[in-house]
């Protein structure tokens, strides 16, 4: 079998050996079993489904908590040939919907959200068909407990139990053990019908390196020089989306390829910012938390945050993109005196309080057009629970939001000493090794200090990028030429 | 995107509610009777997508700007302004499909024939829409694949033929095997416009494309794209053939209409047909000043004549 599965692995990917932990999910879903599979960020976790489904030939359904994640699935399966895949979602009409669902022989793989799934009519189709595997992708989604908690992921036991799946994958990159908890709790996995395998979330070609700065001002100064010592892409992470904007034109204007990512961008446009940054004609991505950003980029060198995330999982997943091939890599937060104090600020804001909770659930009707944070919240809410359940949900979700910006207060404000990857092995892993700090591990320096340290680092050559980005607007008669 | 609103306004009486309902295309009788009195039918579904509250908080914005004033049958109105540095020619939103779907099969045949020609093997629809796919796909068997150097040949020669800033526009819009398509921001940044403002050329383009596809201008690129579509609507077009030899009751009583929504028929006929339309005594409708509702309806009538005999719909 281990011969079957690499000689798999080889035809349809094109690699020889798998990455860790990869092999082990797939055994144990091929033997029949459910499987948690807590696999860092850029760790392959698609694999991890595509080649159980190439080898039973049986529909696998992923769930997945964000459009713009399954069009990028969808996408990527067209392109490598891995089989037929559709995303059932808002950007299909109804009857192309139906079409999908009478023929679902047709489909390899079917991307829904969960709210898409327990449609009367999906789970009529799917419970016809049948269904040989079921993923939830970005699985700590379903916890409360977890600083991404998305309600609609609360359907998905109810789900599960009407659709009885021959198998199911739960996928996260970060999970405290509490969540890990949770997602088997809610999905019902249990220690019977379940592997768990789990890989420690460090990343340890990545260095960590908190830098406090005067002002905002000085972040500015700072950034095209740190943006001199890093050989290669950089993806730069923002809190206000004004101020990316505002960074983006100042880099541009010094020579700077830049690309701007957020959650607005159009399909076509995303597809275009990846195809950019992939062939080097952008070097530095400048995005706003965009949970779910489809840039799978194996040599980025560098993420540098201009605010500090609003999370330690923000921060795990943001920096999991730097160093996927294993060659040195960067994590740099510039920290200014104000931003502790707004983190703190924005983990309480935008949640109702008890009264308005009671006073929206008694007539939802009177903020029919009321489009306040708060009340935006609660029309999400309100297709799952009733006044009562929702108190204590969102209860519980201010406390984690709170808990989260505290731990991630903790980890850039902690006495120098305290060796920064060793407080994330902890949160997160659930039998933390004890880390051998060095200088290459993590730091808290000055500008100085750390412009310095970038000139140590063992950076591999970059030879994809490009000096010169194409023109984006070209003439009619060039761009005719180019096209066909 | 106000500028463009405010002169959308300048010169008209229309209620902003109104306004927003045409630019979306919500096809009622009341707008599409104030969009062709206001001339603005060929605006008619022209910005689907524009938000409620983004709408209102321009025209907020306007009116604090004091470039629209409130009449007190609460339409705005501004005196006639400047044409805007561009404006829109070939949209007609009301006989034509809609400008995202359109934009939508383009760009995937585009993309198909470039893919091809570029042999990529690996094919990843730049939209997910399967009907518009699986029209791509039948179209490209039947039509493109037996002859792509001719079916391209079309299609470049339509394309340069446009002006140069519509053909700009639709042409750094579309996206192929090497070939990514270029924001609305580097768009905008190159021709000095506003994005809102390229959006709307890149429309217009479409519509211009559209419209010399379906009047026969690229054989080969006919097949791609949903015919034009009737403005009268087929039961509007049934009610006036039965009016042709009988009464307004009989043919509200032989369709189990009310005569309002006859009355409404012929109006939607005199709009939007081939034809102007006067009352016709077969009708036998109440005598003047018999019934106000009627008068009311004869009123419209004579209104519309007067608009289509005037010259109709203003074209800047
Ligand atoms: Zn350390």
């Amino acid at each position: 079998m281990s011969d079957d599965l690499h000689a798999a692995l080889r035809q349809h990917f094109g690699f020889s050996e798998f990455r860790p932990g990869q092999e082990d999910v797939i055994r144990a879903l091929l033997q029949g079993r459910n499987c948690l599979a807590v696999l860092p960020t850029g760790q392959g976790k698609s694999l991890t489904y595509q080649l159980p489904t190439l080898l039973t030939k049986q529909l696998t359904v992923v769930v997945s908590p964000l459009i713009a994640l399954m069009i990028d699935q969808v996408k990527h399966l067209q392109e490598a040939n891995l089989g037929a895949a559709v995303a059932l979602n808002s950007e299909l009409t109804w009857d192309e919907q139906q079409s999908v669902l009478n023929r679902l022989d047709k489909w390899r793989y079917l991307f829904a959200a969960p709210e898409t799934l327990t449609r009367p009519d999906v789970v009529a189709a799917l419970q016809h068909h049948g269904v040989g595997l079921l993923v939830v992708d970005e699985a700590h989604c379903i916890s409360e407990w977890g600083p991404d908690f998305r309600p609609a992921f609360l359907q998905l036991g109810h789900v599960l139990q009407l659709l009885q799946p021959q198998r199911v994958l739960a996928l996260t990159a970060t999970a405290s053990p509490r969540v890990r908890r949770d997602i088997c709790r809610r999905l019902g996995l249990t220690a019977a019908n379940t592997t768990v395998v789990s890989r420690s979330v460090d990343r340890p070609n990545i260095w960590l390196d908190t830098c406090p700065v005067t002002s905002e001002k000085e972040k500015d100064t700072l950034l095209p020089k740190l943006l001199a010592a890093i050989p290669g892409r950089v993806i730069i992470y923002f809190n206000r989306k004004q101020r990316a904007n505002e960074v983006a034109i100042a880099l541009t204007a010094q020579g700077i390829a830049v690309g701007r990512y957020h959650s607005g961008l159009e399909r076509d446009e995303r597809r275009s910012l990846q195809h950019q940054f992939r062939e080097g004609y952008i070097r530095v991505v400048c995005a706003t938390n965009a949970f779910g950003m489809g840039i799978d980029q194996p040599n980025v060198r560098a993420v540098i945050h201009m605010a500090p995330p609003t999370s330690l999982e923000d921060y795990l997943q943001a920096i999991g993109r730097a160093g996927r091939d294993g060659a040195p890599a960067a994590a740099i937060t510039l920290l200014a005196p104000g931003d502790i104090p707004q983190l703190q600020q924005d983990a309480v804001r935008g949640f109702p309080p008890a009264s308005l909770i009671r006073a929206y659930f008694h007539r939802p009707a009177q903020f029919a057009k009321d489009e306040t944070p708060e009340i935006a919240l609660l029309k999400r809410y309100r297709a799952f629970a009733d006044a009562s359940a929702v108190t204590q949900l969102l209860a519980a979700t201010q406390q984690t939001r709170q808990t989260s910006a505290a731990q991630m207060v903790h980890f850039y404000t902690a006495p120098d000493t305290i060796c920064r990857r060793q407080l994330v092995l902890n949160a997160f892993d659930p039998e933390p090794r004890q880390v051998h700090h060095t200088a290459d591990c993590c730091a808290v320096t000055t500008p100085t200090a750390l412009l310095q340290h970038l000139t140590t680092l063992a950076w591999p050559a970059d030879a994809a990028l490009r000096v010169h980005r194409p023109e984006p607007v070209q003439s009619v008669a060039v761009r005719l030429a180019q096209l066909f | 995107m106000p500028t463009f609103l405010h002169y959308l306004f300048a010169g008209r009486h229309v209620r902003p509610v109104t306004m927003y309902h045409i630019l979306h295309g919500k096809r009622t009788f009341s707008n599409l009777y104030a969009a062709f009195i206001n001339d603005l039918l060929p605006f008619w579904g022209l910005l689907p997508h524009l938000s409620r509250p983004r709408y209102e908080e321009m025209i907020d914005y306007l009116v604090h700007q004091k470039l629209l004033t409130e009449a007190p049958d609460e339409t705005l109105t501004a005196p006639p302004a400047a044409l805007p540095a561009w404006w829109p020619t070939h949209v007609a939103g009301l006989t034509m499909p809609a400008y995202r779907e359109i934009g939508d099969i383009l760009t995937l045949a585009v993309q198909l024939i470039s893919q091809v020609q570029h042999q990529e093997r690996h094919f990843a629809p730049i939209t997910p829409h399967l009907l518009i796919q699986q029209r791509v796909k039948g179209w490209y068997e039947q039509a493109a694949k037996t002859d792509l150097p001719g079916t391209i040949a079309e299609f470049k020669s339509l394309v340069t033929a446009m002006p140069e800033l519509a053909g700009t526009v639709l042409v750094n819009r579309l996206v192929g095997a090497e070939t990514d398509v270029a924001s609305w921001q580097d768009l905008a940044a190159h021709l000095g416009f506003e994005p809102f403002q390229v959006q709307l050329v890149w429309i217009d383009a479409l519509a211009q494309l559209y419209q010399a596809i379906a009047g026969g201008q690229a054989a080969r690129w006919q097949g791609l794209l949903p015919p034009p579509t009737p403005a009268v609507t087929r039961s509007a077009q049934a009610t006036m053939q039965l009016l042709a030899d009988q009464s307004v009751d009989q043919t509200a009583q032989q369709r189990q209409l009310a005569a309002s929504t006859i009355r409404e028929h012929i109006l939607e006929a005199a709009m939007l047909g081939p034809a102007v339309i006067h009352e016709q005594p077969g009708w036998r409708l109440p005598p003047a000043k018999a019934d106000p509702v009627v008068d009311f309806f004869r009123g419209r009538l004579a209104a519309i004549a007067r608009q289509r005999q005037s010259g109709g719909v203003r074209l800047e």
